[in-house]
C-alpha cells in the first residue's frame, strides 16, 4: 500500500469549493466494488492521520504563542467583566439621577467612620450613608431572595466583585458566584444563567464579618487570586478575575473587620463610662459654669484603669475630639476635654510609645487651644470691639484656666485699652467744655471701675496679676488728665466750669473707689499744678478787680430808686445768704451799702464757693489764702478810706460798709465754703482781727 | 472525603500554624513550602497554602493555614481552628511570652476540636538564636511530655527541623485518619442496628 498520500485527493479535499455530499457520490460512482472503496477509505484516513500530525507539531512548535494568547484572552475576559461592570454602574447611576430628585447637589463630608475603599473597581463608594443605603437597595434589587440584607439598618455596602467559586480539595470551577461585602457581613449570590429583568443573582448565603475567618490561598499551580472562607462546618473557595481584585477584597475585608472591632470597643468603652456615672463632655457646655464644673469631677469610670497599659478609648480620640471642638469654637468643652485627658493620661507610664504620642498630641492640642482663645481676645483692625466684656470674659477665663493668666491678662487690658479709645471717639469734642469733659470722664471712668470689676472676677485666683490693673489704671488716668488738661486749663475756661469739671472728675473717682480702685491719689497729683495756676490766676484777677473797684468807690449808699428795686435787692440778698441786708434799705429806698461792696459780695462768694469745691488736699492753703487775701484787699480799701480826709463826711457809710463784710459776708463766704469742703477756712476767720477797726456808732 | 475524590486527589492534610505574633509561624511556613527565608516581619492576616509531598513513600497533599496570631474576634479564631486535622503550636524560645501563649492555645484547639488526641506539635522556633533563649529546652519539653505531644526545636532561618515538624505532624495527622475510619465503620453500624432495633420492635 501506497504510504504517500494521492496529491490529487488532497487537492480535491482542500478544495475552496469542496462539497463533502458530491464527494462522496463521486467516489462511490468511480469505485467498482467493496475493495476499491475501503482502498479509498483508507487513503482519506491517511491524510487525516498525517494533518492531525502536522497539526500536533504546529502545536508545539507554536507553544509559547498558544499560552500566551489564552492568557491574553483571560485577560481580555476579565477587562470585559470590569467594563460590563462601570457600565451597569453608571447606567443605574444615571437611572439614580433621573430618578427621584438628588437630595443636595453638594455632596456632604464623610459622616461615616470606615472610609470608603480608595481603588475600588467600583466607582468611589458613596459619600454619604443615605448614598450608600440608596446604593444597598439598588443592589438587592439585582439579587433575588436578598431583601433581608436590609433588615439591618446601618448595613451598607463596601464592595462587590464576580467571583468563581472552586472545589475546595480539587480547586476546579463549581460555579459563577456575586459577592458583596457589607459593613458587617459577606454576602455571596449565584450568577442566574437566565436572567430575568434586573434580576442577575440568587442570594446563597451571608456570613457574619466577625466569625467568619477569611484566608488568602497562595498561588500554587493552576489556582490562582483565590480565597478560602472558613465557617465551621464549611470551607469554600473563591478565585477572582484578577489579582488587584483578590488584594482589594482582603484589603477591605481586614480593614472592615478592624472598624467593626474599634467600633465596638468604642461602644464597650461609653457603657463603662456611663457605667461610672460621668456624663461625657461631648455636648458643648454652654455655660460657664458647667465648663468649670466639667473638669473639677474626676473622670471615675475611664480614670480608674484597670491595667496600666490599658488607655481608655476615649482617651486615645481625645485629640481628634478636641480637633472637632476647636473647630466648633467650643472652647469649654474642649478645656473641659483637655483636663480630663491630661488628668486621665497623668498616671500611665512614660516608658509606653502611646502614652507619650498622646501626651504630645495633647500638648498640641493645647498650643491650639491657647492660640485660639488668645486669638479672641486680641485687638485686631477691622475686627469689631463691639459684644463688651461679656465677649471676652469666657475666653478670658478659658485662658486662666489653661495657666496662661499673664497673656491673658495682659491681652484683656490691651483690649480694654483699645475699647476705652472706641468709646471716646464716639464723645464729640464739644463747644460746651463742662459737658464735654462730662462726657469723657464718665467714659473714662466707667471704662476703668468695668476693667476693675471684670480684672477682679477674672484674676481673683491671681494677685500677682493687680499691679498690671493698677499700671494700665494709670496710664489710662494720665492719657485722660492730658485731654482734661488741655480742655480745662485754658484762659477762656471760667473759674466756675473749671471747679464744675474738677469736681465732677473728683466724685467719678470716687465711684471708681467703691468699684475697688482707688485713683484719688493719682487725680490730686494731676490736678495739684494746674489747679494751683488756676487758683493763683483768679486771686490776681479778684485782687484786680478791687483794686480798679477802689478807685472809682465814690462810697456813695446805693440808690434802689424805689419799692421794686428794693423787693429785688432783697431777694437777692436773700439768695446770696446775706439775710441781714434785706434790713438795711430805708424808707427812701437806699441802702447805706455800696455798689462796690455789693460787687464784691456777689463775686466773692461766687469765689467762696468755687474756690471752696477745687480746695483739698495740698489745695487747702492756696485756696484759703487766696480767699483771706481777696477779703483782705477788700477791707484795706474801706480802712483806707477811713483814713483819708475827703470821705470825712462818708465815714458812717464806710464803718457800715466795713462791719457788713466783716459781719455778714465773712459768715456767709465761711458757710458757703463749709459747704463745698466740709471744714472752716482759719485764714479767712483771722480776719475777724479786723472788726476792731471798724467800731459800732 | 467521597471515594470519588479520593481516586483523582491524593490525601490531604490540613495543617494549622499557631502561635503568638511573631514567632515565625510564616517564616517556618514559607521555608517549608519554597525553602526562602524571610528576614522582614510583616504580620500575617491569614495565608494558605498547598503543597504535594511525598510521605513515607506515599503522595500526599498538605494544606497549610498560616493564621494571624493577631486575630481579635474569638469566632475567627475558632473557625481557624475547627477547619485544621493537626496544629503546630510555634513560640519562640526568645520570648518566653509566647511560650506560656502556647498553654492557651492549646486549651482553644482541645475547647474548639474537642478531642484531646488531636494531633499537635509543640514547636520552639528560632533556636539558631540561641545566645537569646529564653526558655529553656527542658522546660519546653515538660509541657509537651504533660501535652503528651512531642516537643520539636527549629529555626526557619537554618532551616534545622523545618521538614522534620511537618512530616512528623502530617505523620500523625494520617495515622489518626486511619484511627477514626476504622471507628466510623464501627460507629456507622452501630446506628443501624439500633435502627433495626426499633424496626423489630415496631
Amino acid at each position: 500500500m501506497a504510504e504517500s498520500t494521492n496529491p490529487l485527493l488532497v487537492k480535491q479535499l482542500t478544495a475552496a469549493d469542496f462539497n463533502p455530499a458530491r464527494f462522496v457520490q463521486d467516489a462511490t460512482e468511480q469505485c467498482v466494488g467493496g475493495l476499491e472503496l475501503r482502498q479509498h477509505r483508507q487513503q482519506i484516513q491517511l491524510i487525516a492521520d498525517s494533518t492531525s500530525n502536522e497539526l500536533k507539531k504546529n502545536v508545539y512548535r507554536n507553544y509559547q504563542q498558544f499560552i500566551h494568547t489564552a492568557k491574553e484572552i483571560q485577560y481580555l475576559e476579565g477587562e470585559m467583566y470590569q467594563l460590563s461592570h462601570q457600565l451597569t454602574e453608571q447606567r443605574s447611576l444615571l437611572s439614580s439621577l433621573c430618578g427621584p430628585p438628588p437630595a443636595t447637589a453638594l455632596q456632604s463630608p464623610p459622616t461615616e467612620e470606615p472610609p470608603p475603599p480608595p481603588t475600588t473597581p467600583r466607582p468611589a463608594a458613596p459619600d454619604d450613608l443615605e448614598e450608600r443605603r440608596r446604593q444597598l437597595l439598588q443592589l438587592m434589587e439585582r439579587v433575588e431572595g436578598a431583601a433581608h440584607i436590609r433588615e439591618v439598618p446601618s448595613r451598607y455596602q463596601l464592595y462587590e466583585s464576580d467571583l468563581v467559586e472552586l472545589d475546595q480539595d480539587t480547586h476546579t470551577a463549581l460555579q459563577r458566584v456575586h459577592g458583596y461585602l457589607f459593613n458587617d457581613a459577606l454576602m455571596m449570590a449565584v450568577w442566574l444563567p437566565d436572567r430575568r429583568g434586573r434580576v442577575r443573582y440568587k442570594f446563597e448565603a451571608l456570613f457574619a464579618l466577625d466569625s467568619v475567618a477569611v484566608v488568602n490561598m497562595r498561588d500554587v499551580g493552576s489556582l490562582k487570586n483565590a480565597f478560602k472562607l472558613l465557617m465551621f462546618p464549611e470551607t469554600r473557595v473563591f478565585q477572582c478575575a484578577t489579582q488587584k481584585i483578590k488584594e482589594e477584597w482582603l484589603e477591605i475585608v481586614d480593614r472592615t473587620k478592624r472598624s467593626k472591632m474599634d467600633a465596638e470597643r468604642k461602644q464597650q468603652s461609653a457603657r463603662q463610662k456611663r457605667g461610672g456615672g460621668v456624663a461625657v463632655a461631648a455636648a458643648p457646655a454652654e455655660s460657664e459654669s458647667a465648663a468649670e464644673s466639667a473638669p473639677a469631677e474626676p473622670p471615675v469610670g475611664a480614670a480608674a484603669i484597670p491595667e496600666p497599659l490599658f488607655i481608655a478609648e476615649w482617651l486615645l480620640e481625645a485629640p481628634e475630639d478636641l480637633d472637632v471642638f476647636l473647630a466648633q469654637r467650643e472652647f469649654e468643652a474642649a478645656l473641659a476635654l483637655l483636663g480630663r485627658a491630661r488628668e486621665a493620661a497623668a498616671p500611665l507610664p512614660d516608658s509606653e510609645a502611646r502614652v507619650q504620642q498622646l501626651r504630645s498630641q495633647l500638648a498640641g492640642r493645647r498650643q491650639h487651644l491657647t492660640e485660639a482663645l488668645m486669638a479672641e481676645l486680641r485687638v485686631e483692625a477691622g475686627r469689631s470691639l463691639q459684644g463688651g466684656p461679656r465677649a471676652t470674659r469666657r475666653a478670658l477665663q478659658l485662658l486662666i484656666r489653661l495657666g496662661h493668666a499673664g497673656q491673658a491678662c495682659r491681652l484683656f487690658l490691651e483690649r480694654r485699652s483699645a475699647l476705652l479709645r472706641h468709646e471716646l471717639k464716639q464723645v464729640k469734642i464739644s463747644m460746651m467744655t463742662q459737658l464735654f469733659v462730662h462726657r469723657l470722664s464718665a467714659v473714662v471712668f466707667t471704662s476703668l471701675a468695668d476693667t476693675t470689676r471684670e480684672f477682679q472676677r477674672a484674676f481673683a485666683a491671681h494677685p500677682n496679676c493687680a499691679s498690671a490693673l493698677v499700671v494700665w489704671a494709670r496710664q489710662e488716668l494720665t492719657n485722660f488728665m492730658g485731654t482734661f488738661n488741655k480742655q480745662v486749663f485754658t484762659a477762656k475756661v471760667s473759674l466756675a466750669t473749671l471747679a464744675e469739671c474738677v469736681t465732677a472728675i473728683r466724685s467719678q473717682a470716687d465711684r471708681l473707689r467703691e468699684a475697688g480702685l482707688d485713683v484719688r491719689q493719682e487725680l490730686d497729683t494731676a490736678l495739684l499744678r494746674p489747679v494751683e495756676r488756676a487758683v493763683t490766676d483768679a486771686r490776681q484777677k479778684q485782687l484786680e478787680a478791687v483794686r480798679l473797684r477802689a478807685a472809682e468807690d465814690r462810697w456813695r449808699p446805693t440808690n434802689l430808686q424805689h419799692a421794686a428795686g428794693v423787693a429785688r435787692f432783697q431777694a437777692e440778698m436773700r439768695e446770696l445768704g446775706l439775710p441781714a441786708a434785706e434790713q438795711l434799705p430805708d424808707e427812701s429806698c437806699r441802702v447805706p451799702l455800696t455798689a462796690n461792696t455789693l460787687q464784691f459780695c456777689r463775686s466773692f462768694l461766687s469765689l467762696a464757693t468755687e474756690l471752696g469745691r477745687l480746695s483739698g488736699g495740698d489745695l487747702t492753703p492756696t485756696v484759703e489764702d487766696a480767699l483771706a487775701a481777696v477779703l483782705l484787699a477788700q477791707l484795706q480799701h474801706a480802712q483806707q478810706a477811713l483814713q483819708q480826709e475827703r470821705y470825712r463826711s462818708e465815714r458812717a457809710t464806710v464803718l457800715t460798709n466795713g462791719r457788713f463784710l466783716l459781719d455778714e459776708l465773712l459768715r456767709a463766704a465761711e458757710q458757703r465754703y463749709r459747704d463745698a469742703t466740709g471744714r472752716p477756712c482759719p485764714p479767712m476767720a483771722s480776719l475777724r482781727t479786723e472788726r476792731s477797726k471798724f467800731p459800732d456808732l | 472525603m467521597s471515594g470519588k475524590k479520593g481516586v483523582t486527589q491524593p490525601a490531604l492534610h490540613k495543617v494549622i500554624m499557631v502561635g503568638s505574633g511573631g514567632v515565625g509561624k510564616s517564616a517556618l511556613t514559607l521555608q517549608f513550602m519554597y525553602d526562602e527565608f524571610v528576614e522582614d516581619y510583616e504580620p500575617t492576616k491569614a495565608d494558605s497554602y498547598r503543597k504535594k509531598v511525598v510521605l513515607d513513600g506515599e503522595e500526599v497533599q498538605i494544606d497549610i493555614l498560616d493564621t494571624a496570631g493577631q486575630e481579635d474576634y474569638a469566632a475567627i479564631r475558632d473557625n481557624y481552628f475547627r477547619s485544621g486535622e493537626g496544629f503546630l503550636c510555634v513560640f519562640s524560645i526568645t520570648e518566653d511570652e509566647s511560650f506560656q501563649a502556647t498553654q492557651e492555645f492549646r486549651e482553644q484547639i482541645l475547647r474548639v476540636k474537642d478531642d484531646e488526641t488531636i494531633p499537635l506539635l509543640l514547636v520552639g522556633n528560632k533556636c539558631d538564636l540561641e545566645e537569646r533563649r529564653r526558655v529553656a529546652h527542658a522546660e519546653a519539653g515538660a509541657r509537651a511530655s504533660q501535652w503528651g505531644v512531642p516537643y520539636v526545636e527549629t529555626s526557619a532561618k537554618t532551616r534545622h527541623n523545618v521538614d522534620k515538624c511537618f512530616f512528623d505532624l502530617m505523620r500523625k495527622i494520617s495515622a489518626r485518619k486511619a484511627e477514626l475510619t476504622r471507628g466510623n465503620h464501627e460507629e456507622v453500624k452501630e446506628p443501624t442496628k439500633c435502627w433495626k432495633c426499633k424496626c423489630q420492635l415496631l
